[in-house]
């Protein structure tokens, strides 16, 4: 069983209420597969808010253990053990 | 528009020229045309606080238009921080209400026998006794002169911090928004000049083609307003949206740049600042759609604005700090005081790492509390001691290299060419910390934001740990920056606009005949002049590096761990994309190409 710890930030977590959750997955999964598990475990659609006509929307950021799934294999990236994963919508700069 | 202001403080005299057009079409206006007004009236070499220096408000051809952020000001000087040329940028009102008064500049010169101030409106230009104001803070000054004039005003002063010539003061416009680095405060107290007042204006800025200025307008407010970026991250968080962001990436430096994750962000970041309660107004700058500005209430009811990304980061993270409430006082406090909150806070941070590892001694604290990781005690004691130079404060207020110089480590400073770093660690970013190395003002984030790129994947993703693809991307980012902060816009509108945008905007608005190569051009033209000022001022090529610990110590934990910053193979490539000598100065070839010889 693969155990994800899910971090969930800026607009996401305000919307929510709450910034952190965790699932468990029995096989390997790429992105798109943990952001649905995620979706339906928070009750809020996180396709819906990353992506648009299946990309990524410019300035959303997941990582997968810190490391950007854009210099992985972007969507197709595959988690296949333990692993944190933040989650961030269009954020912006300072 | 057309004109600006010539101010003879020694002489108390004030002439109107005409806005030198001739220049604009190479100069573009704002950082462009100022910096090249003082490339030609200013000797380098000279002390930036003698009454040779020049101090220059400069407006952009787009100020005072609806543009989106339309409405910015640029001070250019000679530092007293770095040494080189200074040009700092502020938002805010204050940039189009001078703008709309009848002038795009004023140049400072000389220095008054005693404290003044220089009041503006649509028929009266004149200096005026600042006695009563000296001494004051800026909400203090801003008030008092605000209600001598019966209608609104809007002003721009220093504090105390520049009254007492601290390197790292920062001119405050509309209380909150700060022309925060590389000590131009500073200047404008050692001219005994204490605030500019703009009131009554009614221009408005001449535009070459309305009704297709207007068509660019409309387009490029929908690009932002359409953008995650810039139409629900920066409004809804601020830019405090990147404490998460960077600290999970492993590049968000801590305690004085030692450790590059904050085990206390949650309690600082930008959603905290919303789920405390603190934040109760978001708050726009002039012709802005953006809004990134927080007005933030604390439970003891104390309101000001921010903390921006910067000032929450340093300290908070920097110091070591995860009070929130300690954090937002010490940022309003810089305001105040009229600080760059950046470097004030780095400052402290330096001021800790010195005393904790035994350099700065208990008695040199005058009795005031440790100087310790985590102390919000600390950051509020500090923070007012080096505003009025008292005790240990005197030595702060030169900023962090200067104390760690006086100490005898200088090595402790994370500074380039004596400013202070930013919120993003060189070793988790490599870009960025390029950008910082080559800065023409040291160490700073907004001359060419390599975060975009590197973290946000905005125009496109590069791999943070890339060092081959970040010369290149440097030097854009640095030329169309020179372009926005000329044309008098935020360069948070890059986030939704791109080149062709910026380009529709300036002909429309000005009349220029250029295409996109031409106006690139204007910006490397820029580039070039200001790096020129700091050679002929004495700042060798070898200052554009990174404090030892980042160059040779690699991060020590986090998904960054083990990453050094690798100017070594970044530098050479830069100067060759720029044409410049392998020892990084503009060849004379390149000097003649962009005419600035």
């Amino acid at each position: 069983m693969i155990k994800l710890h899910i971090k969930l930030f800026a607009t996401i977590r305000l919307d929510i209420g709450f910034g952190e959750t965790h699932i468990e997955s029995p096989k390997a999964i790429d992105i798109i597969e943990m952001l649905t598990i995620v979706s339906a475990k928070i009750n809020f659609d996180l396709i819906d808010k990353l992506l648009e006509n299946g990309k990524m929307i410019p300035g959303v950021i997941i990582l997968v253990d810190g490391k950007n799934i854009y210099h992985l294999s972007n969507l197709e990236t595959v988690i296949d053990k333990d692993s944190t994963i933040a989650i961030f919508p269009a954020a912006a700069g300072g | 528009m057309g004109k600006m202001l010539r101010v003879d403080l020694s002489n108390q005299t004030i002439k109107t020229e005409e806005f030198p057009r001739n220049l604009a079409n190479k100069y573009l206006g704002g950082r462009g045309l100022a910096s090249k007004i003082l490339f030609d009236e200013v000797d380098p070499t000279i002390d930036a606080f003698s009454p040779e220096n020049k101090l220059i408000f400069a407006t952009g051809p787009l100020t005072l238009t609806n543009a989106p952020t339309g409405g910015r000001y640029m001070v250019i000087t000679k530092s007293p921080l770095t040494g080189g040329i200074a040009s700092s940028n502020s938002g805010g009102y204050f940039g189009a209400k001078f703008k709309a008064t009848g002038y795009d500049m004023i140049i400072f010169e000389g220095k008054a026998e005693k404290p003044c101030y220089l009041f503006i409106n649509d028929t009266t230009v004149e200096l005026r006794d600042a006695a009563h104001i000296w001494g004051k803070t800026v909400p203090e000054t801003t008030d008092i002169l605000e209600a001598e004039v019966e209608v609104k005003s809007n002003v721009a002063c220093i504090g105390p911090a520049g009254e007492k010539l601290s390197r790292i003061a920062s001119i405050m416009n509309d209380r909150h928004r700060a022309a925060g680095r590389s000590g131009v405060g500073a200047v404008m107290g050692s001219k005994n000049l204490k605030a500019v007042m703009v009131s009554s204006g009614r221009l408005k800025t001449p535009l070459d083609d309305p009704e297709a200025f207007k068509a660019a307008v409309k387009a490029n407010i929908k690009n932002i307003r359409e953008n995650g970026v810039t139409g629900e991250g920066l409004p809804k968080l601020g830019t405090k949206v990147l404490d998460n962001i960077i600290n999970e990436l492993g590049g968000y430096p801590a305690r004085n740049f030692q450790q590059s994750q904050f085990e206390g962000v949650a309690e600082i970041s930008g959603e905290a600042l919303v789920e405390k309660g603190y934040l109760t107004k978001n708050v726009a700058c002039y012709a802005c759609p953006i809004a990134c500005g927080r007005k933030v209430t604390l439970p003891d009811g104390v309101v000001g604005e921010g903390p921006e990304y910067e000032v929450g980061w340093v300290y908070g993270a920097s110091c070591g700090v995860n009070d929130l409430n300690a954090i937002v006082r010490a940022g309003f406090m810089c305001n105040d005081f009229g600080f760059d909150a950046i470097s004030a806070g780095a400052t402290i941070a330096t001021a800790i790492e010195l005393y904790e590892k035994g350099y700065i001694k208990k008695e040199d604290l005058d009795n005031g509390p440790e100087l310790k990781y985590g102390s919000s005690e600390s950051i509020l004691y500090y923070t007012r001691k080096m505003a009025y130079r008292e005790g240990i404060g005197d030595k702060m207020a030169e900023g962090a290299y200067r104390l760690a110089e006086a100490f005898g480590h200088p090595e402790i400073a994370m500074t380039v060419k004596k400013q202070a770093l930013p919120a993003y660690d060189p070793r988790a970013v490599q870009g960025q910390g390029l950008a910082y190395a080559t800065n023409n003002r040291g160490a700073d984030h907004t001359r060419a934001y390599l975060i975009s790129p590197e973290v946000l994947g905005i125009p496109e993703k590069l791999d943070p740990q890339d060092n081959e693809s970040k010369p290149v991307w440097v030097k854009i980012f640095q030329e169309l920056t020179a372009i926005i902060d000329s044309a008098g816009l935020c360069i948070f509108t890059s986030f939704a606009m791109q080149a062709p945008d910026y380009l529709a905007l300036i002909k429309n608005a000005t009349g220029f005949d250029w295409n996109e190569e031409e106006m690139m051009k204007t910006g490397e033209r820029i580039w070039n002049l200001e790096r020129e000022f700091n050679l002929r001022a004495g700042i060798d090529p070898s200052e554009d590096t990174l404090p030892k610990r980042l160059l040779e110590e690699p991060i020590v934990d986090g998904p960054m761990k083990g990453n050094v910053a690798r100017l070594d193979t970044m530098l050479p490539q830069y100067y060759k994309e720029r044409g410049w000598t392998a020892d990084g100065r503009p060849t004379e070839e390149k000097l003649k190409e962009l005419e600035i010889i």
